[in-house]
């Protein structure tokens, strides 16, 4: 047992001894709290954001979910040359609307097309344009999210005003018309046009935090050193918007693949020969009998889009978990 | 000694998370009597709202829950009344104050009204013009200049001072008989805060309510209060009137909280904070919850082994601490004792 | 209030400019109008030019914007370049076809997405809640075009197989019926529903956050903390506070809501707005489909406009603004 004097709280003139962390002459270090954390076991570890990123996705089931299905999907579409059990050019007049069954596992169409071939093609095209439009969307929204927010003043009016002009009009409208005098059916004019008129979501995330971080400390500080406008842009505003960002993009995506899909419905998407599942789901119109022909592009579509939307879910939660988590 | 107005005793509340069993609050005890004003002091995460909220029945049920234990109002165990029943008592005769005057009031209605609902909840009878009047007079009681013309502004147009006076104005607007003060002041800046104990002390002289203050701050305990009350981690680890507390203290926490401060009067080069951190209600190690911080303790074999129990000191049941070695402090006087000598 | 309406609706009417010029330009450097005459052997140059000349087809592209606008109000929304005709008649025929779908799909929506948005949230994972918020998710990722063509596929299969008619998969109306009669219902279930579901998904998984972040708000703790019993702190406190953002929502949706309405016309061959669109669109009926473009932005406008008052009266904050 330590033998204590009592030091008494009104000592006149405590002379402050050097001891280690939080201790004092008043305060001898009290016994064990690092000990007591040893003791008990406790390891700590150090770890990235990206970790702690990971394990929240990890996490969140729906998402998991959705990221494997996607793989598959996706997979399936990618490798579609190699794994479609049937070529593009396939075509069997005596299958002719033959119903589902294990030969054609999505049934025919009406020249013998076995469909789920026929889907996977389509959902190659639909990653292709996808993907492809989120990339081009997401850079285009950076760079003019970047130049409002981090100049704010007129250049972030007029820049904001413009991209709410491009919104007045309902995208589709927009996209039907731009895809009539411009897109002539091809796929890469497709993905041109969509990627042009949907990157103004994610110009409004970027601006948004450049304009909050405008007013932090270390982009002051970073001016003061002599940094020019780029270098603090780049090294230190932009990797905060990554997050979002990313979260946006997965999120563009889903609707890029929609918006393809229903320009290819309406007959001013993508033309054959390219094959868009747009095309597949509205060529069933006609026959409706064969339901088939309408239902599996579509419900794969459905998948997809599904699919794409638990993960971004996932990511939201997992790369900015301060914004409030809806249950899903 | 006069019959107490709120009687709380072996109150357990406990919340159930993700990672685990909180126990917010683990067994306290306390009487307020009629007229005083008893303050509650802890860090956060000392249980100090909890234990006031969970007996007016506003700790949401899932996942909150209260374990064990009594809270005897006016002849009626508030932790055992069925909803309807504690709803009538809520507003009328027990008020609560919020901390956060900017978001404690309904942004889309005007202020009269939502003072209004206050007593219309309660007495629906009353006819619309004897309520404005008395919203009225209230507004006028805590001070808002112009309550006329205030009664139908929103609460966006009033400045945070006036929204806690508003919110002091609407709990007292049915005399309760006892008031809660959870940190009203806390999200004020300081010199409104001093204008906002003003009102609650005219309040008090007002209506004669008991009040039960919450808050972290010495100050406001010293300045208010009649008797107090030092909570960690979920228990009551002291208590006593408000001078033989700053007087005389008697836990290593108590005394911790108050070396923690400047003191205004004297040159001090170093300040004081308790070294470590308070303890994961989750899992809480056995023995004094305090003790890893404590420096009476020293890792004697008692504080790490047994929970201290509430004993009185020096024989006076007015003054308890819960510490195995509350008597090694005798004699120690805190920073803020009145020098030895001097008036009282 | 009102100078808050006021200054909502000068704020449009630059707006509005600004988007007829955009418009107009769009559309004006992507097609050649004369496109299909070129393409026609039988016409002869001399019409060409006449044609090209009458419609100031070579004047700079400011002169021939400021023509186009004089047409637009001079002559109620301009002539097709292809059919010669004025465009108003036709506009005036569709415009409330659209209207009554859109109308009745965004009533449905509303009230049911609400009514369920509420539920969901005060019986948070309850059986109720899991279903609906799981049948939102599905909904707000359904494509449109397909949940209509399926239903179409649907009711035209039931038909053929049974005989019986519930709903009709094509057109407005059997000949002779009314704007409101049992046929034209019968006629538009299908599209009100196919728009109806979408709207209701993103309105109640919208209503249902929002009611749970204010039911965990500090002042409805306070309404509590005062004795108010719960059915009116849900009705009165939490309710008005939740709706906010979905008149938001609802703002920000009805872009959705006319690109929903090319796609059920075209499916259905209502003969709405739309479908109109379409239709020109595929003639290069280049004024008509500008004449399009401008009345959707009138109509985004105003409707943005009315949500705007709403919002006003809802959350008193704004008005100030």
């Amino acid at each position: 047992m330590t033998d204590r004097t009592p030091v008494g709280l009104d000592d006149p003139s405590p002379a402050p001894i050097e001891q280690p962390s939080g201790a004092s002459a008043m305060f001898p270090a009290p016994v064990g709290l690092d000990e007591l954390i040893a003791g008990e076991g406790i390891e700590v570890q150090a770890r990235s954001q990206w970790t702690y990123a990971r394990i929240r996705f990890v996490r969140h089931r729906l998402a998991m979910i959705g990221l494997f299905v996607l793989i598959v999907v996706f997979g399936a579409g990618a490798l579609s040359s190699y794994v479609a059990p049937y070529g593009l050019q396939h075509i069997d007049i005596t299958q002719s609307f033959a119903p589902p069954s294990w030969k054609h596992i999505f049934g025919t169409d009406q020249i013998g097309h076995d469909q789920f071939s026929m889907t996977l093609f389509g959902i190659r095209t639909s990653e292709e344009v996808g993907v492809l439009v989120a990339i081009i969307s997401s850079i285009i929204g950076m760079v003019v999210g970047s130049i409002a927010g981090y100049y704010g003043g007129w250049v972030d009016n007029l820049l904001m005003r413009l991209t709410d002009l491009v919104l007045t009009l309902p995208l589709l409208a927009v996209l039907l018309t731009a895809s009539a005098l411009w897109g002539s059916g091809s796929q890469w004019r497709v993905t041109f046009i969509v990627a042009l008129l949907i990157w103004t979501g994610g110009a409004r995330i970027v601006r948004g935090i450049f304009l909050s971080l405008r007013e932090k400390e270390y982009v002051e500080a970073a001016k003061a050193a002599g940094a020019g406008d780029m270098r603090i842009m780049f090294r230190h505003m932009l990797p905060n918007t990554m997050g979002p960002v990313i979260v946006n993009g997965t999120i563009a995506v889903a609707f890029a693949i929609i918006l393809e899909a229903a320009l290819s419905f309406l007959g001013f998407g993508i033309k054959a020969p390219t094959t868009s599942l747009g095309t597949l789901i509205v060529a069933g119109q006609n026959d409706p009998q064969k339901w088939w022909v309408t239902f599996f592009p579509g419900l794969v579509l459905l998948i997809i889009v599904l699919a794409i939307n638990f993960i971004g879910d996932g990511l939201r939660d997992a790369l900015d978990p301060t914004q409030r988590r809806v249950r899903a | 000694m006069p019959e107490p107005v709120l009687s709380i005793r072996d109150l357990v509340v406990e919340f159930k998370t993700d990672d685990g069993v909180v126990h917010a609050v683990d067994g306290i005890s306390y009487d307020v009597f009629p007229g005083e004003t008893l303050g509650i002091v802890g860090e956060s995460g000392s249980g100090k709202s909890v234990s006031t909220m969970s007996i007016l029945g506003l700790i949401p049920q899932p996942p909150g829950r209260v374990v064990s234990g009594t809270a005897m109002f006016k002849g009626r165990d508030l932790l055992k009344l069925k909803k309807r029943e504690l709803r009538q008592f809520r507003g009328d005769e027990l008020a609560m104050v919020f901390q956060d005057p900017m978001t404690s009031l309904n942004p889309v209605l005007k202020v009269g009204f939502q003072l209004g609902e206050a007593i219309k909840t309660h007495y629906p009878k009353e006819s619309d013009d004897k309520v404005k009047a008395r919203v009225i007079e209230l507004l006028r009681l805590v001070g808002v200049p112009n309550p006329d013309v205030r009664y139908a502004q929103y609460p966006h147009e009033f400045s945070g001072g006036m929204r806690q006076r508003a919110m002091i104005a609407m709990a007292i607007a049915n005399s309760p008989s006892l008031l809660i003060a959870d940190e009203p002041t806390t999200a004020l800046d300081v010199t409104i805060q001093a204008q906002v104990l003003e009102v609650l002390k005219t309040v008090q002289a007002e209506t004669h309510a008991a009040t039960i203050l919450i808050t972290h701050d010495l100050g406001i305990v010293a300045e208010m209060c009649d008797r107090v009350l030092v909570m960690y981690a979920g228990k009551i680890v002291e208590h006593g009137d408000v001078h033989t507390i700053f007087g005389n203290p008697r836990h290593p926490y108590t005394i911790g909280l108050m070396d923690s401060l400047p003191k205004l009067t004297e040159d001090e080069e170093w300040l004081r904070p308790i070294p470590g951190s308070p303890p994961s209600l989750i899992n809480r190690p056995p023995g004094c919850a305090f003790h890893p911080r404590c420096f009476l303790s020293q890792g004697r074999l008692p504080c790490r082994e047994e929970v201290p129990p509430l004993r009185p000191v020096e024989g006076s049941a007015e003054h308890e601490s819960a510490c195995h070695y509350a008597d090694e402090l005798a004699g120690r006087r805190s920073k803020f004792a009145e020098p030895v000598g001097g008036p009282a | 209030m009102l100078t808050y309406i006021a200054r909502r609706i000068l704020y449009s009417i630059p707006v509005l400019v600004a988007s007829s010029f955009l418009c107009f330009t769009f559309v004006a450097l992507g097609g050649d109008p004369a496109g299909n005459l070129r393409q026609n052997p039988k016409v002869t140059p001399q019409t060409i030019a006449a044609y090209e000349n009458h419609f100031h087809l070579h004047d700079p592209l400011l002169t021939r914007y400021w023509f186009w606008i004089k047409d637009l109000f001079g002559h109620k929304l301009g002539t097709s370049l292809v059919t010669g005709q004025p465009l108003w008649p036709d506009f005036a025929r569709v415009i409330p076809h659209t209207l009554q779908v859109l109308g009745l799909a965004e009533l449905i929506a509303l009230i049911l997405g609400v009514a369920v948005g509420i539920f969901s949230a005060i019986r948070q994972y309850s059986v109720f809640d899991y279903v609906f918020t799981s049948l939102s998710f599905v909904g707000y990722a359904m494509p449109t075009f397909w949940l209509a063509l399926l239903l179409q596929i649907v009711f035209v299969d039931i038909y053929l197989k049974w005989h019986v008619r519930i709903f009709y998969t094509s057109g407005l109306n059997t000949r002779g019926n009314a704007t409101w009669s049992l046929d034209r219902l019968q006629h538009i279930a299908l599209p009100v529903v196919t728009l109806a579901v979408i709207s209701f998904a993103v309105y109640s998984r919208y209503m249902r956050a929002s009611m749970l972040d204010v039911i965990n708000t500090d002042y409805v703790r306070t309404a509590r903390a005062k004795g108010v019993s719960e059915r009116r702190v849900i009705m009165r406190h939490v309710f008005r506070n939740a709706l906010i953002p979905v008149a938001t929502v609802m703002a920000l949706n009805f872009g959705a809501l006319l690109s929903g309405a090319i796609i059920t016309e075209t499916v259905f061959t209502l003969d709405g707005m739309g479908y109109y669109f379409i239709q020109k669109l595929g003639q290069s009926d280049v004024y008509a489909v500008m004449a399009y473009l401008m009345l959707t932005a009138v109509a985004v406008i105003v409707f943005n406009l009315l949500a705007d008052i709403v919002y006003g009266y809802l959350d008193p904050r704004i008005r100030y603004d």
